[in-house]
């Protein structure tokens, strides 16, 4: 369109005339300066040339209604004031959310540092064909200074990266912010979808998260977006089918699990929403899980996923969020390169150590535990015999038989089963004693329920509070309210399962991991409930390893998986290895059995 | 035309390449919304015109000939088009309205002009006048004395502009949007 050659000059109507005596004009050849006539002048030869300048072609774009759209459709970067519903004159009895204490509010133009010394740009995806439409974003303020020109109030000012994540959602129909656990996401998602409802982009919004955090997202709601009417789909069918209906709420929160119920439901009434966010989005990693298919089933115009570890295990992992994002789009073949291409637009992943300078430190000590004298008794026994029951197994091995081994030696390592003795339990003890002393609080993660409750057992006078299944969804609320609130709680006991995603508990300064999760990311999220924005200082991350054990050999296989993930997503170099394969669980033990004789799974964790 | 519905232009031009010029004029409204903008077509000034024009080869390119150009083609009248190339300046004999360069005080990477050149110390030998300053805090802003009522419309207008627009931001857009249009183009 724009070429870059002599081929721009324009018709020569823009002369200037020059007079010059015969000879050689420097570039004379190139600058088609034109000889129009010679004359004489008193016996000298004059030679009077015009140099011709190109009237300039000007590409003129008016903006009047955004882009290339109607002029009469809204402004998207209008961010009018919010239009109150019928659905807001109860918003708190809706969405049944805990009254939010009383924050200070403070526009974002008050906190944000002066606009000109902070400038967000709202940049086109690159998905977005047509130039007009490319030039309306582009052109637009600074996101500053949008925000400051509205009615948009925030809590407590959002931090940079948070206005930069803003910013690469609101112009994008297909997003995945992969955002490292404590950096924002849910308020940088609520801030977004706040902005496109006043702007009048959204109308109907689908937010699907796991089950216990529905009401979190409740809470991140009143708290960023307190006009916005929402709606959590529960109760029985006739309800949820109503519910579903129900225009008055712009916004509604649904769980993985009612998701796959309702699916056919929601297929019937033809809904289609303007924007559907998958909270925890690696919970649809399996491209033929019923979860995958329900979520993919949705009519929808924008899909965003949310989660701070896009790939778990494999590429897979990336290809099963993508069927959501944009079907097609992403297939098992590429290559780990091939595919970090391809998503490079529709990804912003941003690590704490990037973004938050202030972060507070996060310190990691491996306790590396010697078992106690009867631990070992019993280890060694179950080991030996497990290994010569696997062999005997011979061409019936599989993987599930291993993994049982591994459990049952995990859960030796934890706890003697005989005598209850615990090397680990005494360096807690040990260790927790010093946060009492010193008035801090501590999160102590398990993989067992019954190890927690062990645990418990064992310390009576921290008055341990317990988070994990066998705790009813309607407590939990309460329970993170006690631990937070009341000085007499310094501990809680939680499950990976129950308290590794969602939960901001950054008033704690240590995580213990009694155990460890087959998965890093799992683990990862779980020191993330404590170490978090708005820390009030250090976290100690203390994972209790039992030495010469099948721990240690795990812990080493967890180690190169968190390794593949930073290649995949944050480096250029290809991965090494994909996963925690059928071979690397048998290579825990030496078993004769070899890994193509295995009829189990390839990928475990 | 009110306050509210003052339109204001700002000018640049970039080399995008050695001695291939792009001019872009964005027209925004009192907020600093985009209402229209302008660009022209990448053009070349060749060795023969470099050497003939001299030193006024970029005051004739900026102000004369693409910013004129541009301006002409927008629909909404500016109140003022600021300039980021004392160059630009140059635009004033052609147009009817005021045309600021401005240079923002408090950042010592400013523009003083697009060549590195004073241009007051190059202006062309036709004109009587010299620029003239004037400081509104925080920015400077330097223009031609060509009309009487120049230099109260300008101080009006940056002052009520500096309420909800800095005056050098949107020179980044017009840069950001040349690229873009021509990265459109291949």
């Amino acid at each position: 369109m724009y070429p870059i050659n002599d081929s721009n000059c324009m018709p020569n109507d823009n002369v200037a005339p020059l007079h010059t005596t015969a000879g050689h004009i420097p570039g004379a050849s190139e600058s088609r300066i034109q000889s129009n006539w010679f004359s004489t002048v008193g016996g000298v030869e004059v030679v009077t040339l015009r140099l011709p300048f190109a009237k300039p072609r000007v590409r003129s774009f008016c903006f009047n209604g955004g882009g290339s759209q109607q002029t009469s459709g809204p402004n998207p970067f209008e961010f009018a004031a919010a239009k109150p519903t019928h659905a807001q004159a109860a918003p708190a009895a809706a969405s049944s959310a805990p009254v939010i204490p009383a924050i200070a509010t403070a526009t974002a133009a008050d906190n944000q540092a002066p606009v000109h010394h902070k400038e967000t740009r709202i940049r086109p995806p690159r998905d977005m064909i047509k130039l007009a439409d490319r030039l309306f974003v582009t052109l637009q303020p600074p996101l500053e200074s949008l925000l400051k020109q509205s009615t948009v109030d925030f809590p407590f000012p959002p931090f940079e990266h948070q206005i930069a994540g803003i910013a690469f959602l609101f112009p994008r129909h297909v997003a995945l912010l992969a955002d490292e656990m404590g950096l924002g996401k849910t308020m940088q998602c609520i801030t977004t979808i706040r902005l496109l409802l006043r702007s009048g982009q959204l109308r109907s919004v689908l937010l699907v998260c796991p089950k216990p955090l529905v009401t979190n997202w409740q809470r991140e709601f009143a708290m960023w977006a307190p006009e916005i009417p929402i709606c959590a789909i529960q109760g029985d069918q006739a309800k949820r089918s109503w519910q579903w209906l129900n225009v008055e709420f712009p916004v509604k929160i649904a769980n993985y699990e009612l998701m796959t119920r309702d699916s056919r439901l929601i297929a019937q009434q033809q809904r289609e929403f303007d924007l559907v966010v998958l909270d925890e989005a690696q919970r649809i990693k399996n491209r033929h899980g019923a979860t995958h298919q329900a979520v993919c089933s949705l009519g929808r115009k924008r899909s965003w996923a949310l989660t701070g570890t896009p790939v778990e295990n494999s590429t897979h992992d990336l290809v099963g969020i993508f069927e959501f994002l944009s079907t097609g789009y992403l297939n098992v073949d590429m290559t780990p390169l091939q595919m970090r291409k391809a998503v490079r637009d529709y990804i912003l992943r941003r690590t704490k150590s990037e973004v938050m300078k202030d972060m507070p430190p996060l310190l990691h000590r491996d306790g590396l535990l010697d078992l106690t004298s009867q631990q070992w008794s019993s280890y060694e026994q179950a080991e030996t015999q497990g290994v010569i029951q696997l062999n005997q197994l011979g061409d019936q091995i599989t993987i599930h038989h291993v993994f049982e081994l591994v459990l049952r030696l995990k859960q030796i390592c934890n706890f003697d089963p005989v005598t209850g003795a615990s090397a680990k339990m005494e360096r807690l003890q040990a260790e927790l004693e010093e946060v009492l002393a010193s008035g801090q609080k501590a999160i102590v993660f398990s993989q067992w329920v019954k190890t927690l409750e062990q645990i418990a057992h064992r310390l009576p006078e921290a008055q341990p509070l317990a988070f994990h299944g066998k705790i009813p969804p309607k407590q939990r609320d309460h329970v993170l309210a006690e631990f937070q609130h009341n000085p007499q709680r310094h501990v809680l006991l939680m499950s990976y399962g129950a308290g590794s995603v969602g939960l901001n508990l950054q008033f704690c300064r240590y995580v213990f991991l009694f155990d460890q999760w087959w998965n890093p990311a799992v683990e990862d999220q779980a020191i993330n409930r404590a170490h978090r924005i708005g820390g009030s200082g250090s976290v100690t991350v203390t994972r209790l390893i039992s030495k010469e054990t099948i721990e240690e050999r795990i812990n080493r296989v967890l180690e190169d998986k968190r390794e593949l993930f930073h290649q995949i997503i944050s480096n250029t170099e290809h991965p090494r290895r994909i996963g925690m394969s059928k071979e690397e669980i048998f290579g825990l033990f030496d078993l004769r059995a070899g890994g193509q004789r295995i009829n189990g799974l390839t990928d475990v964790a | 035309m009110s306050a509210a519905n003052r339109a204001n232009g700002f000018l640049s031009v970039i080399e995008v390449a050695e001695r291939c010029y792009c001019g872009g004029l964005l027209v925004l409204n009192q907020l600093g919304r985009p209402l229209e903008f302008h660009c022209t077509l990448p053009l070349i000034a060749d060795r023969a015109q470099q050497i003939l024009y001299g030193p006024t080869l970029n005051p004739f390119l900026y102000g004369e000939h693409l910013g004129r150009a541009l301006v002409e083609k927008s629909k909404t009248e500016p109140a003022v088009v600021f300039v980021d190339a004392r160059e630009s300046l140059e635009l004033r004999r052609f147009v009817n309205h005021p045309v600021a360069l401005v240079t923002d005080l408090s950042d010592q990477t400013s523009c003083q002009g697009a060549t590195g050149v004073e241009y007051g110390s190059e202006m062309p030998a036709h004109h009587e006048t010299q620029p003239q300053s004037i400081e509104i805090e925080p920015y400077q802003l330097t223009f031609l004395p060509a009309a009487d009522g120049d230099e109260a419309r300008i101080e009006q207008v940056v002052t009520e502009l500096l309420l909800d627009v800095h005056l050098t931001e949107p020179f980044r857009r017009i840069h950001e949007a040349i690229r873009e249009a021509q990265a459109a183009a291949g």
